[in-house]
């Protein structure tokens, strides 16, 4: 069998189309991890300056009442990742900047999408877009021909007569355009590497292996799909035709169908129904600025209790500071309620889409592909819950000051110092752990592997049934 | 021959061939789908736009009730009086909705990105976070939404290339078409013809869908003429593909090799191009991380509010000429609650300035792309479509412009009204809502 | 009438075919013999007006081919070696399909009459041609050019891979073509199909015409001991 794969590879090596065509397509890898690369350290760049400019705003505040200082706030900038120039997933349209303040928990607003018109619907050269939607369709253009070529000019009669076992022949051309979408994908991975070498972690190189496996499985179930049907039917336009038609469908049609149809199925709240909802579930909680509020009322008699003291003028601590740190705590459960219904119906969502794996491959391989270059949305939510996790520690911070600081209640005019807003951590983005978010994805993996056994199985099964003539 | 007869034997070509009528039931079903998923955002938005446009009126009838009451407003809240401009204005729930358009149901365009309902006061900013878009999947965002302007830009030339495929090629591959010339027509005649046959079958269900789109939402009542202009550029991008793979089975042998190359092309138009151009969009003007405007709704906000009383007031007298000589000018037991209410409109201008270098960023992005159509055919018919149904981001930067200026007009409103110590009562209630509600 | 006069074709470096001159007459069938490459399709293509000669012309009827194509066309029949037809059509389909690109218009009998002529079982005149055997579909070629009326056949080895009763049907069917008045050039490598149809036959090598005789003149022995003499000097 190695005999033949060398001989195929013989092949497509001294085929003029294909040269032109691997070239081609060597230099749109290149560019695209080139360019790839150019956008995340400008954005990287544009990152790292923002997050400064705003550092230094406000570490330069010089003295600022507390509360006022979470008015004020600060802003968080969704960090670029090293991944995201081999796949950028939901990057482009989930906005870029956070705002951090009190009372309320904002979004993620200017998605790079809303700044400018449409341009591309499959989104920018990446290598993703070329790996993903391109090669596939080159492995399909080599491989429909393959056997009903030997077959129509003879040669697999004479190779069978010779010996070879028609299921050798199959696995051999299988395997040589498997073989070709593999080399593809190891120079990009590899230009990939070159160009980020000092970045290089075990992290981004376990999640790198894994981006490989799974194109790597898809490459084997079209390689080995269009393979069977050039040698179940002699007509190679018939195979043409029919691996063209599944690769509509299963990269343009599916794919759309079942995530604007999963969005029904899952339904997610609008955004005034949302807004409402907790609005109302807010109201029912303290209200931090209004000190005739009843809970309030109740929250002021238990820390007078707690104090001794009669009246919160007698209190060596400023009460605002902890009505509003119970009003904030209050607002945490409810934006916990509301943000982790939205987070569950994603996530159901998300579990539905991978379902549709079963029948079309390329929604796993599309999942897996941003799960594991760590731009899905996924790691769109774990970066959003950091970011809210940080600003309760941030808001915390300024209410104890408030509270604690020294001023009494009542005194909204008492400063902190610029000492203690230099002590105010900045955000620092943990990127998510591929080992902690790895199982999101084993569905994936696993439709990819069965589709992968199915593929082989249909070689094998196949073969058996070749007619020779 | 005449070309109803060619017409007449390519129905039989096409109906008896499996593989090309399953593709145009495929592309009917998916053109379908996205009709409804159209249709249904534009009732989705519609139905949001009622609910609050319900709920305004209903908060605003509870304020014009204290005027009838007798009471300046809320008990609990007695810091609002609503006799004055200030917060007469602020409790007319004043709001402007981008209804949506009902072409949507052809294109959604950049519908999904923006926000389409914005409460207008006079801290409001037309990139506050609540004109982000609907809550959506970011993935679904992401992958695409399966509209009717999907199917027809990405499927219907797929569609096209199924059926034209092996026009030709066919008969050259199996050594006919020398037969066929024999038979004294004319190559171009034969070959056009059969390929006008699948333009005509296309331009017939394309028509088709569209009216069906049309009965879905009101489109021949609200927006006839985007029917029309909807029918012309869809017409117009099948021609385009049309000629593209026409000349392309002309000069082709092989099925394979007119399916490689019809495929490359539209590889090259759908992803390629508009990938890199996308790309390089991307790196000449990354996204803006509005630092400017955070700059101007924080620091420089922060800083203005922290100069002196005087500086301000001679800030807001040289926005509001008509405000120096007013009454309130001259009580100064009411001017300085007149010049804190006023602050807004120097936040305002503020936020206006940072606001134009922003889009002018956005602009000169929406430059570069408009300067690649000539090779970005695909990016060019998207965004006429995205034109058409009005959910393009220059409708969407209309809709902020608008905002804008109910914004000042609020402001210039209240200001002078202040100013000039206006008494609100429920006739002048009334006359904001009917002044400054677009 | 179909003349050749003193035509050259080229392709690249090989001469296809050199000099060559021949005509055939109003009821005549000439039979040109040749190993591959002999330049027999070219010559069959240069009066198709596929190829224009390098020098020289072909005529039909007294048209140049290569000025006149589209006129020429429309008095020409041609058989190719394999009639290849749209396999989801029936042969009826097919025969009214190519007779309507051609301007002609039969009635459903006129047109399984011109089937029946040429030989086609009335049985497989409705069945897809999918299910033909290569001599059926020959059959169906046959009733294309026949239906056109045309005076002037050219086939390109039309008996390559018939069975023999084909063979001898599509010989009686030339027959009486010719008999009709049409003008027929074969090309072919069929030595004693040549021998019992054509009037004339010639033998072309390396582009030329180094024989020519007429039929009734040599045994089919004697045809293929002077075409192997030709082919091995």
């Amino acid at each position: 069998m190695w005999l033949m794969i060398k001989n195929e590879w013989q092949f497509l090596l001294r085929s003029r189309v294909l040269q032109g065509i691997s070239l081609a397509f060597l230099l749109a890898l290149g560019v695209s991890v080139y360019l790839g690369n150019l956008q995340t350290n400008s954005q990287a760049e544009q990152y790292a300056a923002a997050k400064e400019h705003l550092r230094a705003q406000w570490e330069s505040i010089d003295a600022m009442n507390p509360h006022g200082a979470a008015h004020y706030g600060t802003y968080v900038f969704k960090p670029s990742n090293l991944l995201s120039s081999l796949d950028e997933g939901v990057r482009s349209v989930t906005g870029n900047v956070l705002r951090v303040e009190g009372h309320v928990q904002n979004e993620m607003v200017h998605s790079e999408a809303s700044q400018m018109q449409s341009v591309s619907k499959f989104g920018k050269l990446k290598s993703s877009l070329l790996l993903q939607y391109i090669l596939p369709l080159v492995l399909v253009f080599l491989a429909f021909h393959s056997v009903s070529k030997e077959k129509q000019s003879g040669r697999l009669k004479s190779l069978v007569l010779q010996g070879a076992k028609p299921s050798s022949i199959v696995w051999a051309k299988t395997i040589s355009v498997w073989l070709y979408g593999l080399v593809l994908l190891s120079l990009t991975v590899l230009t990939y590497a070159l160009f980020n070498l000092p970045s290089i972690s075990a992290e981004i190189t376990s999640r790198t292996l894994l981006f490989y496996l799974s194109y790597a499985l898809y490459y084997f179930i079209l390689s080995g799909l269009t393979v069977f049907f050039s040698a179940r039917w002699q007509n190679p336009t018939v195979a043409l035709t029919a691996m063209l038609g599944i690769w509509i469908v299963w990269t343009i049609f599916l794919p759309n169908i079942f995530m604007t149809s999963v969005e029904k199925w899952h339904e997610l709240p609008s955004r005034e129904e949302f807004k409402t909802a907790m609005r109302e579930d807010r109201s029912k909680g303290i209200d931090g600025h209004n000190p005739a509020d009843a809970r309030g009322k109740e929250l002021e008699d238990q820390i007078l209790k707690e104090y001794g003291v009669d009246s919160l003028s007698q209190l060596p601590i400023n009460f605002d500071g902890i009505r509003m740190q119970a009003d904030e705590e209050y607002g945490n459960k409810v934006w916990d309620k509301h943000f982790g219904h939205l987070r569950n119906v994603l996530a159901r969502q998300k579990q539905s889409y991978q379902m549709a794996g079963i029948i079309d491959p390329f929604i796993s391989l599309q999942n897996a592909s941003m799960g594991f270059s760590g731009s899905d949305n996924l790691h769109h939510q774990e970066f959003l819950l950091q970011v809210e996790s940080y600003r309760r520690d941030f808001i915390k911070m300024l209410n104890d000051k408030h509270a604690y600081g020294g001023s009494k209640t009542g005194d909204w005019s008492w400063k902190a110092d610029n000492a203690f807003f230099k002590s105010v951590p900045d955000f620092a983005y943990q990127p998510t752990a591929m080992a902690s978010v790895f199982p999101n994805y084993l569905a994936d993996l696993i439709l990819l592997a069965c589709w992968t056994v199915f593929a082989a199985v249909l070689l094998v099964w196949g073969t058996k049934r070749i007619q020779v003539i | 021959m005449s070309i109803l007869d060619i017409f007449l034997f390519e129905w039989k070509h096409f109906s008896r061939n499996p593989f090309k009528v399953v593709a145009l039931l495929l592309f009917l079903v998916a053109a379908a789908y996205g009709l409804h998923h159209g249709a249904s955002l534009y009732h989705e938005q519609t139905a949001t736009i009622d609910v609050i446009k319900t709920q305004a009126a209903e908060e605003r009838q509870k304020y014009i009730s204290y005027f009838d009451e007798g009471k300046k407003g809320p008990e609990d809240r007695p810091w609002i009086d609503l006799t004055t401009p200030f917060w007469a204005i602020w409790y007319n729930g004043i709001y402007h909705f981008k209804a949506p358009s009902p072409a949507l149901v052809y294109s959604i365009g950049q519908a999904e990105q923006y926000g389409f309902y914005k409460r207008v006061t006079f801290w409001a900013s037309p990139y506050d976070s609540d004109m982000t878009q609907e809550i959506a999947n970011p993935e679904r965002l992401q992958t695409g939404t399966l509209d009717f302007a999907f199917a027809l830009l990405f499927l219907l030339p797929l569609l096209l290339l199924i059926l034209l495929y092996n026009l030709r090629s066919a008969e050259a591959e199996q050594g006919f078409l020398p037969l066929i010339e024999v038979q004294a027509i004319s190559q171009n005649t034969w070959l056009l013809s059969r390929v006008a046959f699948y333009v005509a079958l296309l331009f017939v269900a394309i028509a088709a869908l569209l009216v069906y789109g049309a009965f879905l939402t009101p489109v021949f009542s609200s927006a006839p003429a985007a029917f029309g202009r909807m029918l012309l550029f869809s017409s117009f991008y099948l021609l385009f593909w049309s000629v593209i793979f026409y000349f392309i089975i002309r000069s082709g042998k092989s099925i394979m090799g007119n399916a490689l190359n019809m495929a490359g092309v539209w590889l090259v138009f759908v992803f390629l191009i508009p990938g890199l151009v996308h790309q390089w969009v991307s790196i000449k003007k990354p996204a803006n991380l509005m630092t400017e405007f955070i700059d101007a709704t924080r620091d420089e906000q922060e800083k203005l509010f922290n100069q002196p009383d005087s500086v301000i007031q001679a800030q807001l007298d040289a926005l509001f000429p008509e405000i120096v000589d007013s009454p309130v000018a001259r009580d100064s037991t009411k001017r300085n609650l007149a010049m804190n209410r006023s602050s807004s409109a120097l936040a305002n201008e503020l936020k206006k300035s940072s606001i134009g270098v922003i889009e002018a960023d956005n602009q000169t992005k929406n430059e570069l792309i408009r300067s690649t159509y000539w090779f970005n055919p695909i990016a060019f018919f998207q965004n006429q479509l995205n034109a058409i149904s009005e959910s393009h981001y220059d409708h969407y930067q209309h809709y902020r412009d608008q905002i804008q200026r109910l914004i000042d007009k609020q402001i210039r409103t209240m200001v002078l009204d202040t100013w000039n110590g206006v008494k609100v009562d429920k006739e002048q209630f009334l006359h904001y809502n009917k002044n400054l509600v677009p | 009438m179909i003349q050749i006069q003193n035509a050259s074709k080229s392709f690249k470096n090989t001469r296809a075919v050199q000099n060559l001159s021949l005509q055939v007459d109003k009821g005549e069938i000439l039979g040109l013999l040749g190993a591959n490459g002999a330049g027999k399709s070219t010559c069959i293509h240069m009066l198709l007006g596929f190829i224009k000669p390098d020098s020289g012309s072909a005529l039909i009827n007294g048209l140049d081919t290569s000025q006149k194509a589209r006129e020429v066309r429309k008095i020409i029949g041609y058989i190719p070696e394999n009639v290849n037809l749209y396999p989801f059509l029936s042969g009826i389909e097919n025969l009214d399909y190519f007779c309507r690109l051609a301007g002609l218009k039969y009635s459903k009998i006129a047109l399984h009459d011109l089937l029946g002529a040429c030989g086609l079982q009335p049985e497989a005149h409705d069945k897809k041609v999918s299910a033909y055997s290569k001599g059926m579909r020959q059959k169906v070629g046959i009733a294309i050019a026949y239906a056109k009326k045309a005076r002037v056949y050219l086939l390109d080895e039309p008996a390559s891979g018939l069975d023999p009763l084909a063979s001898s049907e599509l010989s009686s069917l030339l027959k009486t073509l010719a008999a009709e008045g049409a003008t027929i050039l074969m090309a072919s490598h069929d030595i004693f199909r040549v021998r019992e149809v054509c009037h004339r036959i010639g033998i072309l090598k390396q582009g030329q015409l180094v024989k020519e005789l007429r039929g009734e003149e040599v045994s089919a022995n004697e045809l293929e001991r002077l075409y192997l003499e030709f082919m091995k000097n």
